[in-house]
């Protein structure tokens, strides 16, 4: 039920030289045998993701006004070019009045109805100093709704990313720091054991999407530390893509979710057994008040 | 039956122990609040002013990262002292997050706690970095339920008369205005219009209506449209935007190009605003043009109406609006002043003497003393009375905000310095116009900047853009409930001559503090590297100019303020010794630290740095501890200025800042936010990419980001500041960025080149200035329900003496002819003799009757239970019908031998008289009130205990039932005292007093009447009243005449004093009874006062019940009608008590007005137990509820 495909028109308007680099990705892509590309893209409201799907795509397919609030129910936007096709899907933001909104998690799952993904973007912003705790509920919300596999073919996307670092930091070492911080938030909110997700060794992919974004010499967007960042998130996408792990397929039971998950079901027959006792305990306790009760008249 | 409970208690015992094990289980969440409080007391007392820039490396004063991470775990009070050497918080990390960063966190301990702190946990030290006692400015927030500002129109309050203190002088800031809500102005004006005062020079103004008959009338404070065109505003900052003084130095390192490629853009920006300016201007003029014309009719409009009616007559309770003639003159004074800066102002003067300034809500005043800064005389003295200028309304045009602001600010403040009687209750201090100051410091105003935050062409386009029409350029916060600090600084030697003695008299000292203020801002505005000319200042001291109000001495010369203050400030001598308390609130990451970081330097500030606060929803519990410990700290070290620091780059959308701001709301109150002033930090960042995907203007960016903030804050707090723009919180731009860009005196500037840290300090400072000035001339004393009618008297509430005179009052009659045939009574003996014979003794043929026992009773079936009810029912009420019987023969006796034994009988103070259905007033002891839980020292009331009944004086406390949530009601004394004057003529004295720590009320109501025969009877009364805050004291006559059997007719007069006003009244009122049950009154009045009158009827029908004395029930329905000043208002409301079943009774009232507001209450009183304790459990319910789960009971609706 995707858009309709249409020819990617916007892949002439990149650079010649970020045009050169993409073809060769995709070459490569296609090489594997995988003719589509399935990109998700979620992320908080107002972090920057449908802007990030109009600067990889290169048309401004999602209308972006920075203050009113953006797209209200996802949205594929399909493109194809020589015989390879990508799909981006657009979600809207998951935080509604500070509380993790689950609606707008039904919306995109009942959305990806037998889908595959093939890479889901996590997009945060690079310029935010703190991580809090809403980062880490929506982090679980995902892995609930969608199984923690997700995270293994996941790519965190930090937009905003030409920005001067505070008290002289460099931007490199300040961009590390806080793809640290998010990074860990997402392995404490995947509920993914520590081991897991180190070896998941999620990538980071920088964005600037604003007109201002910096241009080098061949006019492609570059971030401060001079790396054309558009050819650079595209590798990424593709590395995750073809890491091995298998796509997300997103199908009635993902959809349904079997909630349950089998954490602390050794705990049962614990508790059984302690409540057996307790009641035992209070039985003999009443005996022998009785028993101590009637000698006293 | 011993053993059975002892097992239940036992089993009990564990049952607790197993629920106490579940309840305390450890708490599991990690607590991040450690409780330990690290005291920092950084004592800065930076004496030499260089001001400190948070980035400057001269070492002394190293910031640590604005962003950094360091949690401040309890709200501290940071104070520079340059001998600690001060590193805020930990080392360079840049992030911390709840999951502790592995590295980089060193933590050295900074900060040694003061020696003398003794307790650890919760104590602050607070200090004052040079002088050692803390000004213990106790400040006295009324923070419970003062009436803020109630706009809706349809607003009711039950009982007193809801002051809806929309006084909205809609002053809308120049082109902010966008034309549908020109319109809706105009017609609100035309609705409740302005209550034009003739007397200008008594000053006489508000009017106060209120009826029984008629309900409440709604108060509109008068709010006339004085649409100002800001026509030379965008031209005024269009000449001045030229030269933006951004030096162009070496461009930063690269990193920082993408901000300082927006400096080299806001400097065509300018050329481009100059565009839109000039695109705006000319819109504008047009909208100058429209408003002028618009004003004309407007102005036209309201000059018709002045003659016959305007306004609503529902009293126009009319903030009291200073003398708009000042405001006019000081106007030009600042005109005139801007003259000076620039010729081609002068076309602008001219327009504005055309435009003339529309005073929003009334009367033309003739300022009775002009204040001698105005260039111009032409004013005549202080009080000869006629009106001196045409034009009744001036609307100004504010040469720059500053004149549109002063005019906002005018309308609010009370000038009357001669009259000193304020209306009460109301906020006299309109914090809109403080806030208008702010906005106007964050605009236009000053002199190198195109405009900035809120700039009206901002938002203009703003407005343009959106469909909403929500032209409401964003306007400064609503009146701020100003903390009436009862100590102020002592005002510095700068007092000119007027030492403040305690001798000065109350004026004497507000002047004194008032210079005192000036010479303060001067030396504030030298300290901060601005010129006096600047936007904020001029305001300031015109406002403070005002304030002082009618002073005509020298002692307010302007330039001689100044010249002191320059003076001092060379020497240095004294520092300037007002403080300034700024509290800082906001999210983790923000960059509050970084803000105090560079706000220190120059000024002596105490700034309260808080913990970032959570904005997710689920972690509002960890906020609200946050904000307790604030509250706490807060007690004893009260904040002038509240910043709330977000970030200007992040778009918080979907209500996600909505919890944050709610918890704020409810934990600190939301008079928090009055003075409270929005600081977006980030202020250099790029604008984003506008819907188009060309990047938006600055000032668009910033306009509808602040816009976003008023707009959530609006939410939280529940005002409609949209709606209302004057509550909008005044908006302040950041920018901590080391390398931010500098002008040339090294101060960072903003990419519209405007220095923000000076700005944001003087804002400030005048906020705390001019809330101290203002709560000085006006003490502002809360709303107090407890008095009849708040409402300042001008002019004499002329409908509320005519509803007073309207009141048909029972003669005080002897006891030995209580009741008795005489004019007064209302049973009339005769028709009782008719049907008294057959029903004689039909109570003594009844059978024997026994009342059966509860046991019995309980054996009978439901219907013979029934039956037997009936039965009882039915012969009390042949015995109490017996028992009337035999009063009414008795009294027949009296009153034939009564005629010439009156005299034995001396008067028992037994004044049951029955005709109004009062029950004989038995002194029935009270039981002693038990004190409220929280009986706390500030709760303004006093405690009355019952008082023994000694002589006929019968004396009782009086309960109010609406008092606040720990008041115990009991709030006034009532003494009543019926005696007999020379035994002929009956008299009674009711006074009424109450009285508490902030105010003082008396009730006095005395009458003696005559008989004259046997249908006539005369009384004289005299009261004495609290009208507002003055006292009326009222002489009334009637003679009340019996003509035919059952006709009654009434007439009285009556003359009031209140205040130097006269007003006379007179009243004519009949009563016919139409058989038993029926009973018509009409009374129709009238009330003159210096040649302004009030007419008055109002219409009754009762109807009681057959055999009335005994069955109380008895319905009424009143018609009432009042026309006053050229306005009709009709009322009608229905009183019914009838009751039903055995035990309940309901009694029902309900009152309309033609202005369709109207109220209904209803009052059950049931003695079935079961009922009242079903009816009991409902709130209990809802309250465990909401405690249970406070999160989830506050519903999220939009608006």
């Amino acid at each position: 039920m995707g858009s309709i495909i249409r020819e990617w028109v916007g892949f002439q308007q990149f650079p010649s030289a970020t045009q050169s680099k993409l073809v060769e990705l995709f070459g490569k892509l296609k090489e594997e045998g995988a003719s589509t590309l399935t990109i998700l893209v979620m992320g908080k409201g107002g972090v920057g993701k449908s802007s990030t799907v109009n600067s990889v795509i290169g048309e401004r397919v999602v209308n972006v006004n920075s203050f009113s609030s953006e797209v209200s129910r996802p949205v594929m936007v399909s493109r194809t070019r020589s015989g390879f096709s990508l799909n981006i899907i657009d979600t809207p933001g998951l935080v509604e009045g500070g509380y993790v909104s689950y609606q707008a998690l039904e919306l995109i799952k009942r959305f990806l109805l037998n889908k595959t993904i093939d890479v889901l973007l996590y997009v945060d912003r690079l310029d935010a100093y703190r991580v809090d705790d809403l980062d880490k509920q929506i982090i679980s919300a995902i892995s609930d709704n969608f199984g923690k596999e997700i995270w293994r073919k996941s790519l965190l996307v930090l937009t905003h990313a030409q920005l001067c670092p505070p008290d002289d930091l460099s931007y490199d070492v300040f961009s590390a720091r806080r793809s640290e911080a998010v990074l860990k938030t997402i392995c404490a909110g995947s509920r993914m054991r520590k081991r897991d997700f180190e070896d998941t060794a999620m990538p980071v992919g920088l964005v600037e999407n604003s007109g201002r974004c910096n241009k080098n010499e061949n006019d492609e967007k570059i971030l401060p530390n001079g790396e054309a960042w558009i050819p650079s998130l595209v590798k990424e996408i593709i590395g995750v893509a073809t890491n091995g792990n298998k796509s997300i397929v997103v199908d009635k039971r993902l959809i349904d979710g079997s909630e349950s998950n089998d954490r602390g079901k050794v705990l049962i027959p614990l508790i059984l057994g302690v409540q057996w006792l307790i009641v035992k305990w209070i039985q003999r306790a009443i005996k022998d008040d009785i028993a101590k009760g009637g000698k006293a008249l | 039956m011993y053993q059975k409970r002892r097992r239940i208690s036992l089993t009990h015992q564990v049952l607790s122990f197993f629920l106490y094990f579940l309840v305390t289980s450890p708490s599991s969440n990690h607590s991040v609040i450690d409780n330990s409080v690290r005291n920092y007391t950084l004592e800065v007392a930076d004496h030499n002013n260089n001001n400190v820039s948070s980035g400057s490396s001269d070492g002394r004063f190293v910031s640590g990262e604005e962003d950094v991470e360091m949690e401040t775990e309890k709200p501290v009070t940071l104070r520079e002292t340059p001998q600690n050497h001060f590193r805020w918080g930990g080392a360079g990390s840049a992030f911390v997050d709840p999951v502790e960063f592995p590295a980089l966190k060193s933590e050295e301990p900074v900060w040694t706690s003061l020696a003398n702190e003794k307790d650890n946990d919760d104590k602050y030290v607070v200090g004052q970095s040079k002088v050692g006692s803390l000004e213990k400015g106790e400040l006295v927030r009324d923070e419970d339920k003062g009436l803020e500002m109630i706009w809706a129109q349809r607003s009711v309050e039950k009982n007193g008369i809801d002051i809806v203190e929309g006084k909205e002088v809609s002053v809308e800031i120049g082109k902010g205005l966008d034309m549908n809500l020109f319109e809706k102005e105009t017609e609100k004006l035309g609705i409740e219009g302005s209550q034009l005062d003739a007397e200008a020079a008594e000053g006489k103004k508000a009017e106060v209506y209120g009826g029984e008959a008629v309900e409440e009338g709604e108060f509109f404070s008068g709010s006339g449209v004085a649409v100002v065109g800001d026509a030379e505003g965008g031209k005024y900052s269009e000449i001045k935007g030229a030269e933006v003084p951004v030096d162009d130095g070496v461009p930063p390192d690269n990193c920082f190009d993408k901000v300082s490629s927006d400096m080299e853009e806001p400097v065509n920006l300018n050329i481009e605003t100059k565009k839109n300016v000039e695109a705006i201007t000319g819109f504008k003029t047009e909208v100058a043009e429209v408003d002028s014309n618009g004003m004309e009719q407007i102005e036209t409009s309201v000059e018709v109406d002045v003659g016959d009616r305007d306004g609503t007559l529902a009293t126009d309770y009319i903030e009291e609006t200073a003398q708009t003639r000042a405001v006019h003159d000081v106007e030009l004074y600042v005109s005139a002043a801007s003259k000076k800066l620039e010729d081609e102002l002068s076309v602008k003067a001219d327009l504005l003497e055309s435009a003339e300034s529309i005073a929003v809500t009334n009367a033309e005043f003739k300022l009775d003393a002009e204040i001698e800064e105005k260039n111009h005389q032409g004013v005549e003295g202080e009080n000869d009375g006629s009106v001196t200028d045409g034009e009744t309304d001036a609307m100004i045009f504010g040469s720059s905000e500053a004149a549109k602001f002063l005019e906002r600010l005018e309308q609010d403040s009370d000038e009357e310095v001669d009259t000193d009687e304020e209306g009460e209750g109301k906020e006299l201090f309109d914090s809109a116009a403080l806030a208008a100051l702010l906005k106007a410091a964050t605009s236009a105003g000053s002199e190198d900047d195109t405009v900035t935050v809120t700039s009206q062409d901002g938002t203009r386009l703003f407005s343009v853009e959106r469909p909403a029409g929500l032209g409401s350029s964003l306007r400064p916060v609503k009146p701020a409930a100003r903390p009436n600090r009862p100590n102020f600084s002592t005002s510095s030697g700068l007092t000119n001559g007027g030492d403040s003695n305690a001798s000065l008299s109350e004026e004497e000292k507000k002047t004194g503090k008032v210079a005192a203020d000036k010479g303060e801002i001067f030396r504030l505005v030298h300290r901060l590297g601005h010129s006096p000319e600047e936007s904020i200042a001029a305001q300031v001291l015109y406002r403070l100019a005002l304030l002082a109000g009618r002073q005509t001495n020298q002692l307010f010369s302007l330039d001689a303020a100044k010249r002191a203050a320059l003076l001092l400030e060379a020497e240095g001598k004294d520092d300037l010794d007002i403080s300034l308390n700024i509290l800082v609130l906001g999210k983790t990451g923000v960059g509050k630290s970084a803000t105090i970081n560079s706000i220190f330097g120059g000024v002596k500030i105490r700034v309260i740095d808080s913990p970032g606060l959570k904005s997710s929803g689920s972690e509002q519990g960890l906020n609200r501890k946050i904000l307790t410990s604030i509250k706490k700290f807060m007690k004893n070290c009260p904040p002038d200025v509240v910043l709330y620091v977000d970030r200007l780059d992040t778009q918080t959308r979907d209500l996600n800042d909505l919890p944050l701001l709610r918890s704020i709301t409810s934990s600190l109150g939301s008079s928090i936010w009055r003075n409270a002033v929005v600081t977006l930090t980030h202020g250099a960042s790029a604008p984003p990419d506008g819907p188009s995907g060309s990047p938006l203007s600055y000032e668009v960016f910033v306009a509808q980001r602040s816009h976003m903030v008023q707009q959530s804050i609006g939410q939280a707090v529940g005002d409609l500041r949209l709606m209302n723009p004057s509550l909008m919180n005044p908006v302040s731009l950041v920018e901590n960025h080391p390398s931010c860009r500098k002008n040339r005196d090294g101060q960072k500037v903003l990419p519209n080149g405007q220095s923000w840290r000076p700005q944001l300090l003087l804002l400030c400072y005048s906020m705390k200035i001019l809330s101290e000035a203002s709560s000085l001339s006006k003490p502002q004393d809360p709303f107090d329900r407890r008095k009849l009618f708040g409402f300042r008297t001008r002019s004499p509430p002329l409908p509320y003496l005519l509803s007073w005179l309207l009141q048909s009052r029972p003669h005080p009659k002897l006891s030995a002819d209580q009741g008795v045939d005489n004019v007064d009574s209302d049973i009339d003996l005769a028709d009782f003799d008719s049907d008294q014979e057959e029903e004689d003794d039909e109570y003594d043929q009844l059978p024997p009757f026994k009342p059966l026992r509860k046991t019995q009773l309980a054996k009978l079936s439901k219907e013979q239970k029934k039956a037997y009810f009936e039965e009882y029912d039915y012969r009390v009420k042949l015995l109490q019908k017996k028992q009337w019987r035999e009063e009414l023969k008795r009294m027949r006796e009296i009153k034939k031998k009564g005629k010439f034994a009156a005299d034995e009988y001396d008067y028992n103070g037994e004044d049951a008289d029955p005709d109004n259905g009062a029950p004989a007033a038995v002194p029935v002891p009270l039981p002693d009130m038990v004190l409220p839980p929280s009986f706390d020292g500030d709760n303004p009331a006093y405690r009355y205990r019952f008082l023994e009944q000694t002589s006929q004086i019968l004396a009782r406390p009086v309960l109010d039932t609406h008092g606040w949530d720990h008041d115990c009601g009991y709030d006034g004394i009532n003494v009543e005292h019926s005696l007999a004057v020379a035994s002929r003529f009956p008299a009674a004295v009711s006074v009424q007093v109450t009285k508490d720590k902030k105010e003082f009320s008396i009730h006095l109501d005395s009458s003696i009447s005559a008989k004259h025969g046997e249908n006539g009877s005369s009384m004289a009364g005299f009261d004495i009243q609290n009208v507002g805050k003055q006292l009326a004291y009222i002489f009334r006559g009637e003679t009340k005449l019996k003509n035919f059997k059952a006709n009654k007719t009434t007439a009285g007069l009556s003359v009031t004093f209140l205040g130097q006003n006269v007003a006379s009244g007179f009243k004519l009122e009949d009563q016919i009874a139409l058989g038993k049950r029926l009973m018509l009154v009409g009374s129709t009045g009238t009330v003159l006062s210096q040649g302004d009158s009030a007419y008055g009827a109002n219409l009754e029908v009762r109807l009681s019940e057959a055999d009335y004395p005994i069955g109380q029930d008895q319905s009424s329905l009143g018609l009432s009608l009042v026309k006053w000043r050229g306005d009709l208002a009709l009322g009608a409301n229905l009183q019914s008590q009838f009751s039903i079943g055995r035990s309940s009774k309901i009694a029902v009232r309900a009152g309309l007005n033609n202005k369709l507001s109207g109220q209904i209450t209803v009052r059950t009183s049931s003695s079935e137990q079961l009922q009242i304790a079903l009816a009991g459990l409902l709130p209990i319910a809802m309250s465990i509820y909401k405690s249970i789960r406070p999160g989830v009971s506050d519903n999220y609706s939009m608006y």
